[in-house]
């Protein structure tokens, strides 16, 4: 499911999910920053400690939930605090998955009466920043699964090797698997692979 | 007596951007299908002599990403290798009139909510009944399902509601009916997307 907006988010369809096998336990709900001063500047409706307890709150409900998320570097105003508050926010609730772009100054939108007033250079060097400490974690995460078998949809064949995507991976954005197996797949069917190996953005493992 | 042969038009539609902005190109292409023209999406044997362009409009690098592509396009009717360029689209909803004294090659500009202008340029009519009906443009064991469309948020940084209006949810009888119609085709897995999903459930559960 791409995208949920934070503010006002019902909490009870999470119900759902995680009462029905066959909804993926999976949110992309962008969250862009956590300061106060930049969701303020950033007119999201809330603040940070809403957003630490909302996070808290969706995996209460869905426990193994996958919440991939995306932020903006370099928004006018941003301070090194402020990018200080989102590395640490992402080291304590730690998202499975994170994207992240660079402000870019929109005409007709009311951040265009902002100066945009961080140089390209630093809110590159900002993205790069806030992104290590994502990929540290979503490492991390992956290894975590090594041993664990996962039912994987099988989407191609590429380079003589089967690749597919478990229920917490969603399509181009998030972890591909590689399946290792000697046998014809049928692409677009299930089959339960058990990780072997895991990488960055990344599973191999072989059909169980 | 010789019959002079006529060429049938072949139409290839490329997309760039978002998920969203592929749906619109399968819905798209479904109803140039069923009124009996030829249509592709990313036709790689180039045997088309019609191009449409989804473009993107959100961030700076889209944007660029999007008129290069209109670029190259023209250029191959320049060429003589296309008869028509169309471009429809959030850079065309939000840069229409600077566009088309821009690029004035291309035949017709479109904005995001023009579905049935777009397929009066192929004389062909909008189908009412068709809701739903797509050609696919993902693998056929998934696909995308769009819930709602725009967003009434207004954080500071987006253009997306500049180029894609309010938020409009669909209702609950029009997602299942997608849902079993890609299910009917064989799609194993249903990507729920929208601009803005939290407001669309919001909005389903009010109703319901």
């Amino acid at each position: 499911m791409h995208y949920a907006y934070p503010s006002k988010f019902p909490l009870d369809i999470l119900d759902v999910m995680r009462e029905r096998e066959n909804i993926c336990n999976y949110l992309d709900m962008p969250l862009q920053h956590i300061s106060d001063n930049m969701l303020k500047a950033m007119k999201r409706q809330m603040e940070t400690q809403e957003i630490y307890d909302l996070v808290d709150a969706i995996r209460d409900k869905v426990p193994g939930i996958c919440l991939r998320s995306t932020l903006i570097a370099g928004f006018p105003g941003e301070t090194r605090d402020d990018v200080e508050q989102l590395k640490t926010f992402l080291e304590k609730v730690r998202l499975d998955r994170v994207g992240i772009f660079t402000y870019s100054h929109e005409e007709n939108t009311s951040a265009y009466g902002l100066v945009d007033n961080i140089p390209a250079e630093e809110k590159e060097a900002r993205a790069q920043e806030i992104m290590e400490v994502q990929q540290e974690i979503s490492f991390e995460k992956n290894q975590e699964k090594i041993g664990n078998t996962y039912k994987v949809l099988v989407d191609k064949i590429e380079a003589g090797r089967y690749l597919g995507r478990t229920e917490f991976d969603s399509v181009e954005v998030d972890n591909e698997v590689i399946i290792n197996t000697d046998d014809e797949l049928p692409i677009g069917d299930f089959v339960n692979v058990k990780i072997t190996k895991a990488y960055d953005y990344d599973l191999e493992g072989e059909i169980v | 007596m010789k019959t002079k042969s006529i060429k049938r038009d072949k139409v290839n539609i490329i997309t760039l951007g978002c998920s969203k902005n592929m749906v619109d190109s399968e819905v798209l292409s479904g109803q140039l299908n069923a009124n009996g023209i030829k249509v592709m999406h990313e036709n790689a044997k180039l045997d088309h002599n019609i191009v449409v362009v989804n473009t993107c409009g959100f961030i700076d690098k889209a944007k660029e990403e999007s008129v290069n592509t209109i670029l190259e396009q023209v250029e191959l009717k320049r060429d003589g290798k296309l008869d028509k360029v169309y471009v429809t689209g959030c850079l065309s909803e939000r840069y229409r009139n600077d566009l088309k004294n821009e690029i004035p090659e291309v035949d017709a500009w479109f904005g995001t909510m023009e579905l049935p202008l777009i397929l009066k340029q192929f004389n062909a009519d909008y189908k009412q009944e068709l809701v739903g009906e797509r050609l696919l443009a993902t693998p056929k064991h998934y696909a995308y399902l769009k819930i709602s469309e725009g967003c009434n948020r207004t954080c500071s940084f987006c253009a997306i509601p500049l180029m894609r209006g309010g938020h409009v949810s669909k209702t609950i009888e029009e997602i299942v009916a997608e849902a079993k119609k890609l299910v009917s085709m064989g799609v194993k897995e249903i990507m729920l997307i929208a601009q803005e999903l939290t407001t669309a459930w919001i909005f389903i559960k009010n109703v319901h």
